[in-house]
């Protein structure tokens, strides 16, 4: 920002007065305003200050000829962006206008002061009389804004105290001082943080310790408790058994009130006894008869379903079977008669066997060992004989049967046999005797 | 010369199991996850590289835990990494070093009768034809060498003595128990196995060897220096050492000149591929870049704008991650005239005593508010450093606020 020209229109003694600076030149430009002492220069400068920050509130120094409501200044200043005339009045608000008195944001000359408040300014940009009196020894001991700001103010470079001023915050939000907020404490915060976590984590010795001695009590508790548990569970034992014996007891002495109804023991008849065991294991067995039925079964039909596997003939067969159950033969199903058949066939067969057998015992007896039957048939006129030979003699036998039954009737009624008379056997040994020794009578005679 | 069977041993010291690695995970989250159980990790790797080399003995010389961080359960890692060990047929000898109260026996118990703690009451321990010697730390501040307890050679056999010790000539770590490396080298064991060091390091000498094994993974960018363990081969001949890698991830740090006048596209061809070449190998890599040269000036201005502009680079650079980058952009060459007379006034005012006094005040002081571990960062020998970065953060605003 140049200053191109400053008006005084009503300020201090001055009354529509102007300083043009100038137009500017290729290199920035300097310009000095020198005269006598009360001239007006402190005034002018004055007058750029209240043009960029306002006037004063109360007692301004330079209301002396016009009341401070009619103060004005104005100035045209080059700005990058072109010039730019501006007016400053008394007024509390919107007292920065154009040069048509239209209002203009404050920010606007803000923008082109870089953020210099009016002290700064007037430090660094008027070293008169008085400031060098009130604040030389301050200055020049170099401390401060103000300080560094009046080092760096001659040199002109305002950027460059700005990017200290940046230094310094950027410090500052590393550390400062007393501060809590800034990176470094709140790193450490952090750091405390995760060491306590770590410590945390970690199985310190004394943690070990106690926890070792805890180990080492809680294992001899538990072996106390397990030792406990033990001689519980043997006093359990004890109480169940005596509990045990109690109710047999109880029930002893209940049985032994009901058998006292039965002074001469059951009713049951006898052998029930007996009976009752036969046929519990009756029972008994046909349970397991029904149990192994029961595997078999289920083997059966394991093998049916893992093992047997259906025989393609079979398969066949199964209809032919079923027309074979359809035949008929006698007026009955011709299975029922080869069924019945069959079972006759056995017997017939050991008939025939049998019959085998006597003919060639016959053979043998007839035509000695080793003949063959057919060598002994006989011819069919000698059988014609034999059979009516053996005709005669079954004959014969039926006339000695009827001669001894007409014997046996003839003695029937010859009625009872007469006692054999006293002295009969000794009669008949004596003639026994005399028969045998006795002489031949006829020969005798 | 007595020809004695040979004998392999790996050795390593410093695991500080559980140990976090805790700057990555508070500068890079989801690799901080990923690497929350690294140190757990690396021992299983350890064993398995026991295994693998057919080793005689595992070796470890202190620190296998951080008193910093007291866990128990990192015991059990160790029961479990040692007896899968055992069961492979390879003991451990162990002694305690500065951080080992997990080690306490009495405490917590055995480890497993492969593990041989060596101490006062046992301070040696034969397996093969090696006598290992070893005294441990009753984690009180140990002032005094431990070098004239350690016992006597034992002749006819490999002597290999174990220690927590600070060599002289290390630093960079608290000076526990000092030793002499001369008097260590002359005390007529072929092997030293060393630990508390977390920087790797060999001396030879006298027909011995002593290591210090360097912590097997380094914990943050100090600590670059390890990341291995020591494959060692000893016979009669002496003990050859070699370094085996084993961290899972890596630190580095790198420079990067920026020249003023340099095309940026040419500028980020150049950064990519040297970003490319400091990963180490194929594990996970955390970089410390120092942008050097009047070109990193326009990324001192802003903190944050050289680690956006490499975090770009390293987009789609796998396993690649930084811890810090930082701007020495130096002298302002062609700076606008205002800001290099400010800056030329600065860079007076900084010689001026009164100056100095009141920058380490305030250094102390911010120091003071800092996380413990996070102090060094602003360590008074480094205020030169400092004022330096400053001066040229504070030129390139004022740089950029005068170009707008």
């Amino acid at each position: 920002m140049r200053l191109r020209r400053l008006d005084l229109a009503r300020y201090g003694r001055f009354q529509g007065n102007s300083l043009d600076f100038g137009t500017a030149g290729e290199a920035p430009d300097v310009t000095i305003i020198f005269g006598p002492n009360e001239a007006g220069k402190s005034t002018a400068f004055a007058a750029w200050l209240d043009l960029l920050y306002g006037f004063q509130r109360q007692g301004h120094p330079y209301a002396f000829r016009f009341e401070r409501k009619d103060l004005l200044v104005g100035a045209e200043v080059e700005t990058a962006d072109g010039p730019l005339v501006l007016q400053r009045t008394a007024r509390n608000t919107g007292s920065l206008t154009d040069a048509s008195g239209r209002e203009v944001a404050e920010h606007r000359l803000a923008a082109l002061l870089h953020g210099l408040d009016r002290d700064a300014y007037r430090t660094r940009f008027s070293l008169d009389d008085a400031v060098l009196r009130a604040g030389g020894e301050e200055i020049a001991a170099a401390k401060g804004d103000l300080g560094r700001l009046l080092h760096a103010g001659p040199s002109g470079l305002s950027g460059l105290s700005r990017a200290l001023d940046e230094v310094t915050e950027d410090v500052e939000r590393f550390y400062k001082k007393g501060g809590s907020a800034q990176v470094l404490p709140a790193a450490k915060r952090r750091l405390k943080e995760l060491e306590a976590e770590m410590r945390e984590r970690r199985l310190a010795p004394t943690r070990f310790d106690e926890l070792r001695s805890a180990a080492t009590a809680r294992e001899a508790a538990a072996q106390d408790a397990r030792d406990a548990v033990a001689e519980a569970r043997r006093a359990i034992a004890y109480a169940d058994a005596a509990a045990r014996r109690r109710e047999l007891r109880v029930r002893l002495a209940a049985l032994a009130d009901s058998l006292k109804g039965f002074p001469t023991g059951p009713d049951l008849a006898q052998g029930a006894a007996h009976e009752v065991v036969r046929i519990a294991a009756e029972a008994r067995e046909a349970a397991e008869q029904e149990r192994r039925a029961k595997e078999d079964r289920a083997e059966a039909a394991r093998l049916l379903s893992e093992e047997l596997t259906p025989d393609p003939e079979g398969l066949d067969l199964g209809p032919l079977l079923d027309d074979l159950d359809g035949l008929r033969f006698d007026d009955q199903p011709l299975l029922l008669r080869v069924a019945g058949a069959e079972a006759d066939l056995e017997k017939r067969r050991a008939e025939r066997d049998r019959l085998v057998a006597a003919t060639d015992d016959l053979v043998g007896r007839l035509g000695g060992e080793g003949t063959e039957p057919e060598e002994m048939r006989l011819a069919p006129a000698t059988l014609d004989v034999l059979s009516s030979q053996l005709q005669e003699v079954r004959d014969a036998e039926n006339d000695l049967r009827s001669a001894k039954e007409a014997l046996a009737d003839a003695e029937d009624g010859q009625g009872e046999t007469p006692t054999a008379p006293r002295g009969e056997a000794a009669l008949a040994e004596a003639w026994e005797r005399m028969r045998a020794e006795a002489p031949d009578l006829a020969a005798l005679r | 010369m007595n020809i004695l069977p040979g004998m392999r041993i790996l050795h390593a010291a410093d695991l500080h199991l559980d140990s976090p690695l805790r700057s990555v995970a508070l500068r890079d989250p989801v690799l901080g996850e990923r690497l929350r159980t690294t140190s757990r990790d690396v021992l299983r790797h350890i064993v398995d590289l026991a295994i693998e080399h057919q080793v005689d003995a595992l070796v470890v010389a202190g620190d296998v835990f951080d008193n910093g961080v007291p866990d128990v359960s990192a015991r059990t890692v160790l029961s479990v990494a040692l007896s899968r060990l055992g069961s492979a047929g390879i003991p451990a000898v162990i002694i305690r070093g500065n951080h080992d109260g997990l080690l306490d026996h009495t405490r917590y118990g055995p480890l497993g009768e492969h593990v041989m703690l060596l101490d006062h009451e046992r301070p040696t321990v034969d397996i093969g034809g090696v006598s290992f010697h070893g005294l441990s730390h009753g984690g009180q501040p140990e002032t005094r060498s431990f070098l004239p307890r350690y016992p006597a050679t034992v002749s006819g056999r490999i002597n290999v003595g174990v220690m927590h010790c600070s060599p002289d000539g290390t630093s960079g770590h608290d000076p526990y128990a000092p030793c002499s490396v001369s008097e260590m080298l002359g005390h007529g064991y072929d092997y030293w196995a060393l630990g508390h060091v977390h920087k790797r390091q060999e001396w030879r000498g006298d027909g011995a060897l002593a290591v210090m094994a360097g912590i097997p993974q380094g914990r943050h960018i100090r600590e670059a220096d390890g990341g291995s363990v020591t494959l060692v081969d000893i016979d009669g001949l002496g003990a050859r050492a070699e370094a085996l890698p084993v961290e899972l991830v890596a630190f580095r740090e790198v420079e990067l000149p920026m020249p003023a006048d340099e095309a940026q596209d040419a500028r980020a061809d150049r950064a990519r591929e040297a970003l490319a070449a400091a990963r180490a190998g194929d594990v996970p890599t955390v970089l410390r870049v120092t942008l050097s040269g009047a070109g990193a000036q326009v990324f001192s201005a802003r903190s944050g704008e050289a680690a956006s502009f490499l975090g770009v680079l390293a987009e789609d650079m796998e396993g690649l991650h930084f811890d810090r980058v930082l701007v020495r952009a130096g002298q302002v060459p062609d700076a606008p005239a205002l800001v290099g007379d400010i800056a030329a006034v600065m860079r007076e005012e900084v010689k001026n005593p009164g100056f100095r006094d009141e920058a380490e005040r305030m250094l102390t002081d911010l120091r003071d508010v800092l996380p413990a571990e996070l102090r060094e960062v602003l360590d008074t020998a480094k205020l030169d450093d400092l004022i330096e970065e400053g001066l040229a953060a504070v030129a390139a605003r004022l740089a950029q606020a005068e170009g707008t």
